[in-house]
């Protein structure tokens, strides 16, 4: 017992019965000592090789790894996918069931250039159009 | 040698070594106390000894000096000790032990009044029977306590004195003082 516990407990006139620890066997901590440094090396040598161990099998996995990427690219490069011809009426069809995506094209007809749009001419315009064509001809001839 | 010299020597890779030994030499005793207090055996007390200061070896770089040297210790002892019951099945914390059974290496001056003691403790409150143990059997300073229980020194005193007395009563009502 340390000497500043054994006068805490004087003071405190204390009667407990003292401490007995039971002793180590002889000379267990002459060895000690000797027997804890041994096994620090020991596990020293053994982490290193734990650590180079793990080192080369990552190593031997990526190359592993790059050489199977590596293979399958050159043996299956890069190709352009054909598009599969579609009849008419499918073709058809798929309109039919995606008109409501063609409302905005078909918003836009009225913005097209007046040249697109097709108007049925007025009476006397087609009149006039007639007596430019027949000016030099007489219609007694034509009928 | 002081814990300033042994942390000097076992910080720098040429005179690790040299460290270590210095540091084994200087608390092997005193923690061999405290694992022994608490393990039925020499032969378990010793494994828990030597699992502690290799980890104390490991982690030394890691010591910040926060609190003290010993105190840093203890704690990785006790957690050791921990770890050796949950390995055996059986989880004792630190403020219990099987102190029930008598420690079959003990010496028998007064076994009676040993065993008393020993079953008075552990009839305490959790918190008296903490620092009485850390006080009484591992032999802490208060400082020391109060960085691990984060309590302060006049508390535990405190603490450890209404221990001392309860115990005392128990002793007399037993007619064992």
């Amino acid at each position: 017992m340390n000497e500043e516990l054994r006068k805490e407990l004087e003071e405190m006139a204390s009667r407990i019965p003292p401490k007995k620890s039971p002793p180590p066997p002889a000379g267990y901590f002459d060895h000690l000592p000797d027997h804890l440094l041994d096994r620090w090396h020991s596990e020293s040598r053994q982490d290193r090789v734990r650590r180079i161990t793990l080192i080369k099998w990552m190593s031997v996995a990526a190359l592993t790894i790059g050489l199977m990427f590596g293979g399958w690219w050159w043996l299956h490069p890069g190709s352009t996918e054909k598009p599969t011809p579609i009849s008419s009426a499918d073709a058809y069809q798929y309109v039919l069931d995606h008109i409501n995506d063609f409302s905005t094209l078909m918003d836009q007809e009225a913005q097209w250039p007046v040249e697109f749009k097709l108007t049925t001419p007025d009476t006397a315009s087609v009149q006039e159009y007639l007596m430019d064509e027949l000016q030099d001809h007489d219609p007694e001839q034509l009928f | 040698m002081t814990d300033e010299a042994i942390l000097q020597l076992a910080k720098q890779p040429q005179t690790r070594e040299e460290g270590f030994r210095q540091l084994v030499l200087a608390y092997q005793e005193r923690l061999y106390q405290v694992v022994r207090r608490q393990l039925p055996s020499h032969d378990d007390a010793d494994d828990v000894l030597q699992n502690t200061f290799l980890k104390i070896f490991r982690h030394l770089d890691g010591f910040e000096g926060r609190s003290e040297l010993y105190t840093w210790m203890y704690r990785i002892t006790q957690n050791e000790i921990i770890n050796f019951f949950k390995r055996q099945n059986r989880m004792k914390t630190v403020s219990l032990g099987n102190y029930d059974a008598p420690h079959e290496e003990s010496p028998v001056d007064s076994e009676e009044l040993i065993l008393s003691l020993e079953s008075a403790v552990n009839r305490l409150p959790e918190r008296q029977q903490m620092v009485f143990r850390m006080r009484y059997y591992d032999e802490l300073s208060y400082k020391q306590i109060a960085e691990m229980l984060q309590l302060t020194e006049g508390a535990l005193k405190a603490s450890f004195h209404h221990a001392v007395k309860k115990i005392e009563e128990e002793f007399k009502s037993r007619s064992l003082l």
